[in-house]
């Protein structure tokens, strides 16, 4: 620890004890030669201080060893302090009684010690009850931390249960949408509607989604005769192939020519085996080719039609068919979303609709 | 120390506590509160605070509590550096005589001949409630005795 201003007089108490090493000693001395105004200290508790000019402290004076007038008042403090051997107690006796002028400097720091007064600290139970009250405390303390917790977690509670009784808008469906339109309404795709000369008898017309339809028409009739285990067990697929068997065989039905044309265009295959549709069980049925579509595919092998599905005009032509000549076209609708064009080709009235 | 130790420190201590208090501060209400102050602070560390130590905790806890405050506030008094020494009349206390001259010394020397005097602390436990060493504590001590000597003068008048 460096010599300071603040501890620089221990370091003088240790060197008067004989406790200072000569490294110390020397920082002391080169201390105190940098700080002059501290000699009027130690002239002060050192009396009398000879005049040396020397950079470095008389250490005469810093002698401890032995009572001397110069150290008289550091052994008369001592002696009464405590701090002294029953031997150097005689010591300062001694002294004393050999130099009578000092008995009453003596005398006189015997006198300088305080004695302790009688104030009393009169308000001792507040003192106590930093205790008490600590210890009651604790009571009130965790109850109320403890109902502070209870509120929070209720409110919590609260809000947690009224943001998940939202239902989502939307919830996810593992089932694959089925996206085909609904048959499970009392209305039936009626193929009729499109042959407007064929089926008018008590029908209604109604629009391509098939709302409800009351009459003898042929989607009457095939509902009538529809198993009850077919409107309830059945999935929507089968509903709907057998629904589009069932217009196939009525149109069949009521356009005989029909049934040539497609024996025509579909020589392996002479009879629809409508007998099997119509007792078969609905789980049993495999699934047939429509009949657009079956028609179509021939219709384009023969020429009839396009690759994209229009009538090849051109080919009709070509083929000098009696049916060909004359083609007139006999109806046209409009919808928001599509165009309706049925013309006559021979014996058959075929619908072009037209995306918009 | 457990609360029943507490309640004993209280009883023992405290006005030992509250006559270092009034010499350091000279006023009664301030030293009430440095007292409290010292023993809300032992309470509240009393899980580690042996009982045998709470006595040096006590005074070093209300020490620095002392010297804060004097930072804080800055108070100087005028008494404390114009006291002119007293060579008069017998009729004098010297208990008071000793006291003003106290009020002279820095605080740590103060201190330290107080609880030398008031409480008979050795140098060590003097060092270890100041928290300063044992040879400074002797130091101050010695250099106080000879300050208060000065401080009388011609003390035969007043014995």
């Amino acid at each position: 620890m460096k010599i300071n201003k603040n501890n620089y007089e221990a370091y003088l108490l240790d060197l008067s004890e004989g406790n200072l090493s000569d490294e110390l000693r020397d920082e002391l001395n080169s201390f105190l030669a940098l700080h002059p105004d501290l000699e009027a200290d130690i002239i002060e508790d050192f009396q009398p201080l000879t005049p040396n000019t020397d950079s470095s402290i008389d250490q005469n004076l810093l002698q401890f060893d032995s009572i001397t007038e110069l150290n008289r008042k550091h052994f008369f403090i001592a002696y009464h302090e405590g701090d002294l051997s029953s031997s150097e107690q005689s010591e300062v006796l001694t002294f004393i009684s050999k130099n009578t002028s000092y008995e009453n400097e003596f005398n006189k720091f015997s006198k300088i010690y305080l004695s302790a007064s009688n104030e009393i600290f009169e308000d001792k139970t507040s003192l106590h009850s930093i205790a008490n009250t600590d210890n009651s405390k604790g009571i009130i303390y965790w109850s109320v931390r403890v109902a502070a917790i209870l509120i929070i977690g209720f409110i919590l509670n609260n809000y947690y249960q009224s943001t998940s009784a939202v239902l989502p808008r939307y919830t996810l469906v593992k089932d694959e949408l089925n996206l085909k339109p609904s048959l499970e309404r009392d209305s039936e795709f009626n193929f009729a509607e499109f042959i407007p000369n064929k089926v008018q008898n008590n029908s209604s017309i109604s629009n391509a989604r098939g709302d409800s339809y009351k009459s003898e028409s042929p989607t009457e009739i095939i509902k009538s005769n529809r198993p009850d285990s077919i409107k309830t067990t059945t999935n929507r697929k089968n509903k709907i192939n057998y629904s589009l068997e069932k217009r196939k065989l009525k149109v069949i039905n009521e356009n005989p020519a029909l049934d040539k044309i497609i024996a025509s265009l579909n020589p392996n295959k002479n009879k629809l085996e409508v007998d099997k549709v119509e007792t078969s069980p609905i789980k049993n049925i495999e699934t047939p080719p429509s009949l657009l579509a079956f028609l179509g595919e021939k219709a384009k092998n023969k020429n009839i039609l396009t690759e994209s599905g229009r009538p090849n005009f051109v080919s009709l032509l070509n083929k000098g068919s009696k049916s060909l000549s004359g083609q007139d076209l006999l109806a046209k609708s409009e919808t928001e979303k599509s165009n309706s064009t049925i013309f006559k080709l021979g014996s058959l009235k075929i619908e072009r609709i037209t995306q918009k | 120390m457990n609360t029943k130790e507490y309640h004993i420190a209280v009883e023992e201590y405290s006005d030992r506590l509250y006559r270092f208090a009034l010499k350091l501060c000279k006023n009664e209400s301030i030293a009430r509160d440095f007292v409290q102050d010292a023993y809300e602070k032992v309470w509240i560390k009393k899980n580690n605070i042996n009982f045998e130590k709470v006595k040096s905790y006590l005074f070093r806890t209300l020490y620095n509590g002392f010297i804060d405050y004097t930072r804080k506030a800055k108070i100087i008094s005028i008494e404390d550096h114009h006291v002119t020494p007293y060579t008069t009349t017998p009729n004098h206390d010297i208990n008071e005589i000793l006291h003003n001259a106290l009020n002279q010394l820095s605080e740590v020397q103060k201190s330290a001949v107080l609880l030398k005097d008031y409480e008979g602390y050795s140098y060590k436990e003097i060092g270890e409630i100041l928290e300063i060493n044992e040879s400074q504590v002797k130091v101050y001590i010695y250099r106080a005795r000879k300050h208060l000597q000065k401080f009388i003068g011609e003390i035969d008048a007043v014995i």
